[in-house]
């Protein structure tokens, strides 16, 4: 299967942006896998990702700004200083005051939306494929961003090795999008620290950070989310989880092995033990959820076993990440 | 509790290993999680890491460990102390004569005595301590040493499961003897006897030997003795027990008419059966008598009870218990012509000691007595076995007798009920009937006197109660020589002279010679009506002891005499039980067959000259002493009493089973769980 590189808007010179009022979904063909649906790809269109803070963008965009601009909307006056744009001076006020003062309107930029996704060994791992329920989350998340001109940098960490997908922006960028999920595949180990440092030096811009992880990082999840907030991300973590390792089935004497550091530890699960397991995962979504409540950054548990439209229509407007 | 075998508490040392595989679990099955980083908080929070803490939540483990601690504590042979002695070398003399076959023993008497002594000889092994040693000895007839002293169980028990009881009367003097001597090696060695105690008085002098000197000024050898011997006695006290405790047949020449009514001379065979009632009560006792091929009537016989005490039955005068009211000779006369066996059965009263209720004797052939008559030729003799009807006479001349002799031996005779010799003897004679005329018999004891011939000897008397000397008189006749000869005691002379014997019978067992010490011609006497009337009774008389003829029964214990064959050769013997062995048989002389230990009938077959040649030997117990079987709670050793100490045999009661039955239990429990996986 392949997805057509341009969407239908952007073959006839252009983008598709929110004015466009029947955005098309681009046309999926060749080899590229498939990781949205054309209908559920027309479903995400009139989503938008929101943020909470009103964040600097870099481009004209979308999105209301801190910044002045050429928006419709109307923001300010200022007193005239010589060398501004005479057409923004307000005649009425002239009339009233006979003070020449300036009409500010609020910029317009794009928003910065950032994609972390955990590409480590854990992840590969549930009956549904825990990356790739994180990567469809982290496809359509990108997908709405870009139908929206923001612009998405994703970056996924997998096996020690960085891969980066910077600055994407329009709809006709969304091939690009799905190839390089498509390309990766999960391996090595967890370190959420490195991969937040790394990403936050490549993109100083504060924009919605959305990180996809089951955050089993022996190193801990602090850190990396603190860094995150730190520099002005408004951040989301989505907790992906797979049922198996929620409620695991698990009778006898295992020898149990770590996918990603093949660590090998013996465990005799009787029924107490699971119940004990089944009460630490329990507590460690919370502390989590807590950590993030704590620190502004929305928490999502996202449980395998949810079909992801479900998660991506409906539990993502419901923490407001999208509307 | 105390253990036999302390070292097998090593055993629990499996506890070590099973701990160890328990956290090595080398059999867990793999399963690739996500990450390990839960489940190693959930272990740490459990606490699970600590091994003790493991250890708590391992039903199966428990179950594990339960289980070799009870096999290690098995091992270790855990017992319960009860009274008994704690002798370290024990010496077990057991008992297997024949009254041990009394099937009255055990809890509910359903064992033999024997049965129920060797049950307690093997427990006696397994509370064997650690340093002990022991001994078997057995007794009946003869003491056999079975065994060494030996730590070793399995060749003790081994040794005891393969003593069987014998069918032989108890010589036990020489067993409390033997075992006495043993005993005396060394310090701390206890004899256990195991027996019925149906023996009788030991004779404490010999058995302490030279300190039975002291033992009427000081009773330290006697107790010393009493130190030694531990008596543990079988069977009951009342057992009632009625016997045949003697059977015999005698051939005797009967007068009797033929079919056409004619006279003639025939054998008929008298059956002796001795009757003998050994309970402490009157009994009824219908004894029947069966030949191979008749059965006949049953006899209904009333015998008195006899006294009983520890020692067994006894006559009891005041209250007419006498021996002879108790026991009764039973004649059964056969038909003309019965051979074979003859066995005479108590039908009624059943008793616990079957063996002495059942006796048999072989009654052989009654056919026309057969003579070989040796002699250069006597008109006078030939003539008068003529008269004799039922008489098949065979003549050879003496040379023709020397050659077949050497050529042969003593079976030159073998078919011939009696073999007259006239002015000749055989080398030897020691088997069969004989009557030897002017010559020396070949037996033992007969010695030529000096001057070896007697001239005109004048007859002072003669025994007219023989039966060789029935209806002769010898007054009339006159001998003009004979021989001189010294007879020996256990011969009987016939006619008396003032220089010696004239005429003699000489009889034992297997032997009945009549030796007349004259030639006929050298007397008047084949003038006289005596001679045919004195040669026709010598040779019944001495065709008594035909082996054709003789009856055949004997004790258990004496070795069975098979008569050499002409060129040897290999018969076969079959015991009664059905076991059979290849007897190799001498052609020179008698063979023996020794291990005769059973009653029943022996059959020598395979013999040459087919199966009219087979030979069959009954053997008896016929022994009272066996026969009077009540238990005895007492041995009577000169003076003293040893009592029976029943409850010391088993001084010490092993638990091990029962762990060993509850570590069967836990595995199977262990098992189930496993199987469950539950509660893990």
């Amino acid at each position: 299967m392949a997805i057509n590189a341009e969407t239908p808007g952007a073959a006839r010179g252009g983008i598709g942006i929110a004015s466009d009022p029947k955005p098309q979904p681009p046309r999926i063909e060749g080899s590229i896998p498939q990781l949205l649906t054309p209908e559920f790809m027309a479903r995400l269109d009139a989503l938008g990702i929101v943020s909470k803070k009103i964040l600097a963008g870099k481009l004209r965009g979308e999105r209301r700004s801190r910044k002045k601009g050429e928006s419709l909307e109307f923001a300010d006056f200022r007193n005239y200083s010589q060398g501004d744009d005479l057409r923004r001076i307000d005649w009425n006020l002239y009339a009233r005051f006979e003070r020449l003062f300036i009409k500010l309107f609020l910029a317009e930029e794009d928003l910065s939306v950032y994609v972390i996704l955990d590409g480590s060994a854990s992840m590969n791992f549930g009956s549904i494929n825990k990356f790739d329920y994180a990567r469809k989350v982290g496809a359509a998340l990108s997908y709405i961003g870009i139908a929206n001109l923001d612009r998405v940098s994703m970056g996924v960490y997998a096996g020690g090795q960085e891969h980066i997908l910077s600055n994407i922006r329009g709809k006709k960028q969304v091939m690009r999008l799905f190839k390089f999920l498509s390309d990766i595949r999960p391996s090595g180990g967890t370190d959420l620290q490195e991969a937040c440092k790394r990403f936050i030096l490549r993109n100083r811009r504060p924009g919605i950070c959305l990180v996809l992880s089951d955050f089993l990082d022996p190193a801990g999840y602090e850190g990396p989310l603190k860094a995150l907030v730190a520099n002005r991300m408004d951040t989301f973590a989505v907790h992906v989880l797979a049922p198996e390792e929620v409620e695991p089935d698990l009778t006898g004497d295992f020898m149990l092995v770590d996918s990603e550091t093949g660590e090998r530890i013996d465990v005799t699960a009787s029924k107490r033990l699971v119940e004990n397991y089944k009460k630490t995962v329990r507590g460690f979504c919370s502390s989590l959820q807590q950590f993030c409540a704590a620190r502004g950054v929305a928490y999502l548990f996202a449980s395998t076993d949810l079909p992801f439209e479900a998660l991506v229509l409906n539990y993502l407007r419901s923490v407001g990440l999208v509307r | 509790m105390h253990f036999l075998e302390p070292y097998g508490l090593l055993g629990l040392a499996a506890l070590i290993p099973i701990v160890a595989l328990y956290f090595l679990k080398l059999r867990r099955e793999e399963r690739v999680v996500p990450s390990t980083l839960l489940w190693k908080k959930v272990i740490e929070d459990m606490h699970v890491n600590a091994p003790f803490q493991r250890l708590r939540y391992s039903l199966l483990l428990l179950l594990q460990l339960l289980m070799v601690a009870l096999l290690g504590f098995a091992l270790a042979r855990p017992y319960l102390a009860m009274s008994g002695s704690e002798t370290q070398r024990i010496i077990l003399l057991i008992d297997t004569s024949a009254s041990m076959s009394t099937r009255d023993a055990g809890p509910d008497g359903t064992l033999t005595r024997l049965e129920a002594a060797l049950r307690d000889a093997k427990k006696k092994v397994d509370d064997l301590g650690n340093n002990g040693e022991m001994r078997i000895v057995a007794f009946d007839e003869e003491v056999r040493q079975l065994t060494r002293f030996t730590q070793d169980r399995y060749t003790l028990k081994e040794t005891l499961d393969q003593l069987k009881p014998r069918h032989l009367r108890t010589h036990a003097q020489e067993a409390f003897e033997t075992c006495m001597s043993l005993a005396e090696e060394r310090e701390n060695t206890k004899v256990v006897v195991l027996s019925d105690g149906c023996f009788g008085k030991l004779d404490l002098q010999k058995l302490l030997g030279a300190e039975a000197a002291n033992v009427n000024t000081e009773n330290q050898p006697v107790s010393k003795f009493r130190n030694r011997f531990q008596f543990v006695d079988y069977g009951k006290q009342d057992t009632d027990n009625v016997a045949i405790t003697g059977m015999s047949a005698r051939t005797r020449p009967v007068s009797t008419k033929d079919e056409n009514g004619n006279r003639v001379d025939a054998l008929e065979t008298q059956v002796f059966v001795m009757v003998e009632n050994f309970s402490a009560k009157d009994q009824d006792v219908i004894l029947s008598l069966a030949t191979d091929q008749a059965t006949f009537t049953p006899k209904v016989i009333k015998l008195k009870a006899r006294a009983r005490n520890e020692q067994g039955v006894f006559d009891d005068a005041p209250t007419g218990a006498t021996v002879d009211a108790s026991r009764s000779n039973e004649v059964f006369k056969l038909p003309l012509g019965t051979a074979g066996v003859v066995t005479a059965r108590i039908q009624a009263p059943k008793d616990a000691f079957p063996l002495d209720d059942e006796a048999q004797v072989v009654v052989g052939s009654s056919e026309g007595t057969k003579i070989l008559f040796v002699s250069k030729g006597n008109y006078f003799i030939e003539k008068a076995f003529l008269a004799m009807r039922g008489f098949e006479v065979m003549k050879i001349s003496p040379e023709e007798f020397e050659k077949s002799w050497t050529a042969k031996g003593a079976l030159a005779v073998d078919g011939y009920d009696c073999v007259v010799f006239e002015s000749c003897a055989p080398p030897k004679w020691e088997d069969g009937g004989a009557v030897i005329i002017g010559a020396m018999p070949p037996i033992t004891g007969f010695k030529a006197k000096e001057p070896p011939k007697l001239e005109g000897p004048p007859i002072i008397s003669w025994d007219d109660t023989h039966p060789v000397m029935r209806y002769i008189n010898f007054g009339n006749v006159t001998v003009l020589k004979a021989l001189a000869w010294q007879i020996p005691k256990i011969a009987t002379s016939l006619v008396d002279t003032q220089s010696g014997s004239l005429l003699m019978a000489y009889e034992n067992d297997r032997v009945h010679v009549v030796g007349i010490a004259f030639e006929v011609f050298d007397s008047d006497w084949p003038l006289r009506r005596s001679m045919p009337l004195f040669l026709k009774n010598a040779i019944n008389w001495a065709a008594e002891a035909s082996s054709r003829r003789r009856p055949v029964a004997q004790k258990t214990g004496e070795p069975l005499i098979i008569p050499p064959i002409a060129d040897g050769t290999t018969a076969k013997l079959t015991r009664p039980d059905g076991s059979t062995e290849e007897v190799k048989i001498s052609s020179e002389q008698k063979t023996p067959v020794k291990e005769i230990n059973t009653v029943g009938l022996y059959m020598v077959t395979d013999l040459p000259g087919g199966k009219a040649s087979d030979r069959v030997y009954a053997v008896n117990l016929a022994d009272p002493q066996e026969s009077d079987n009540g238990a005895r709670v007492k041995i009577k050793v000169g003076d003293q009493d040893l009592e029976a100490s029943p409850a010391a045999i088993s001084a010490k009661s092993e638990i091990w089973r029962w762990l060993a039955l509850a570590a069967v239990t836990l595995l199977m429990a262990e098992w189930w769980v496993y199987h469950r996986r539950i509660g893990l």
